[in-house]
């Protein structure tokens, strides 16, 4: 037990020891990553809170685009600017709650692609396109490229496995 | 195999001793004399310090250890540990220094600093197999890594204090040193409850 204590203590000074040796050296990138791991274990409650905040208001703004579907342009997506307006908040606030998160863009694409998912059971390819924001003439094609690199899967494809009888020629 | 004996590194150790103690006595030369201050010269001056007092303790640690065989591990942990802790101490003051004299690190500074890291890593792997395996393989890894970085090292910043000696490139001047160091404790010490009874604005 106590060897174990000790390990791990070793591996604390030695960690500590690169972090001061890549700081020293003014070599960034490691330094940025270390940074972010101990931001993770010194991150309040508060900042846990206004983390859930965040996805919530993004998963919200993300389902309200699906809501009519009588679009004839794209959806307007929600930006940073306007996501830190609504909660009031600074953009290092957001920078320090969303330390151990991915990208605003990925974090949106990534709600906007779940519930596009989902509206493929009710709605027309195209039209789903339209609702995640995917409008022009290279619109559908860039979401379906998208929907495949997210779910390894055409949206048609989908469709028709929601609903056999569209694949269907009779 | 016979070549690398205790004796021999014991001869070497006491060599180096003699060595960094007059690679240190020409820095301050150079300090002192020429008014003058950089990244290398911090870097230099640290390295030595913590080489003189790796090669004071380590020998008394082990004597130490000699006498008393039944505090084995207790011992076998203050000498590992002094020695990465010394690293680590090194590289922390190397640093806070540049931060404070708002230097950036040159190539030598650079150089010792990875001195620093790989002692300590060698430092603990050897520890590491002591504490888990008990074993005894690494040991001639350990000696004759330790002393040839210890001796190159000191042979270089014994060069290098002398070309500082001879000709000082000169990046910051006594006075400069001298303001940012009391700006920094300036900034400091502000929050510190005795700065709140000294300032005059608060009048208590």
């Amino acid at each position: 037990m106590l060897s174990v204590i000790i390990v791990i203590y070793c591996i604390l000074i030695i960690s500590a020891l690169y972090y001061n040796f890549f700081k020293a050296i003014n070599y960034v990138r490691p330094v940025m990553v270390m940074d972010r791991l101990i931001q993770c274990f010194k991150k309040s409650p508060q900042q846990a809170l206004m983390k859930e905040k965040i996805l919530i208001t993004i998963s919200e703004h993300a389902a309200k685009q699906y809501l009519d579907p009588t679009l004839t342009e794209p959806a307007t997506k929600i930006t940073l600017d306007v996501l830190l307006k609504e909660l009031e908040i600074s953009v290092n606030t957001y920078k320090l709650a969303m330390v151990d998160q991915e990208t605003f863009h990925e974090l949106r694409r990534k709600e906007i692609f779940k519930y596009a998912a989902e509206a493929l059971k009710y709605h027309k390819v195209h039209t789903v396109a339209l609702m995640a924001g995917y409008g022009g003439t290279t619109g559908p094609r860039s979401f379906t490229e998208m929907f495949k690199k997210i779910y390894n899967i055409t949206p048609s494809e989908l469709k028709r496995k929601h609903n056999p009888l569209n694949s269907c020629s009779i | 195999m016979e070549f690398f004996t205790n004796h021999f590194f014991m001869v070497i150790d006491a060599y180096i001793f003699e060595l960094e103690l007059l690679a240190l006595f020409l820095i301050f030369i150079v300090v002192i004399k020429k008014n003058e201050i950089n990244s290398s010269i911090v870097a230099i001056v640290v390295s030595l310090l913590v080489g003189l007092y790796s090669l004071v303790i380590g020998p008394k640690v082990l004597d130490w250890a000699a006498n008393t065989p039944d505090l084995k591990h207790e011992i076998r942990f203050v000498f590992y540990m002094g020695f990465i802790h010394a690293d680590l101490a090194g590289i922390y003051v190397i640093r806070k220094i540049n931060e404070v004299l708002k230097v950036k690190p040159g190539d030598i500074c650079n150089l010792v600093l990875l001195m620093f890291v790989a002692r300590a890593s060698i430092t603990t792997i050897r520890y590491m197999e002591r504490l888990i395996q008990d074993t005894n393989y690494l040991e001639l890894f350990y000696k004759t890594s330790i002393n040839s970085i210890n001796v190159t090292s000191t042979l270089t910043i014994l060069c290098l204090s002398f070309m500082f000696l001879m000709k000082n490139t000169a990046p910051i001047k006594a006075n400069k040193i001298v303001n940012n160091i009391n700006n920094y404790i300036r900034k400091r010490t502000f929050f510190f409850p005795v700065s709140f009874l000294i300032n005059k604005k608060w009048k208590l």
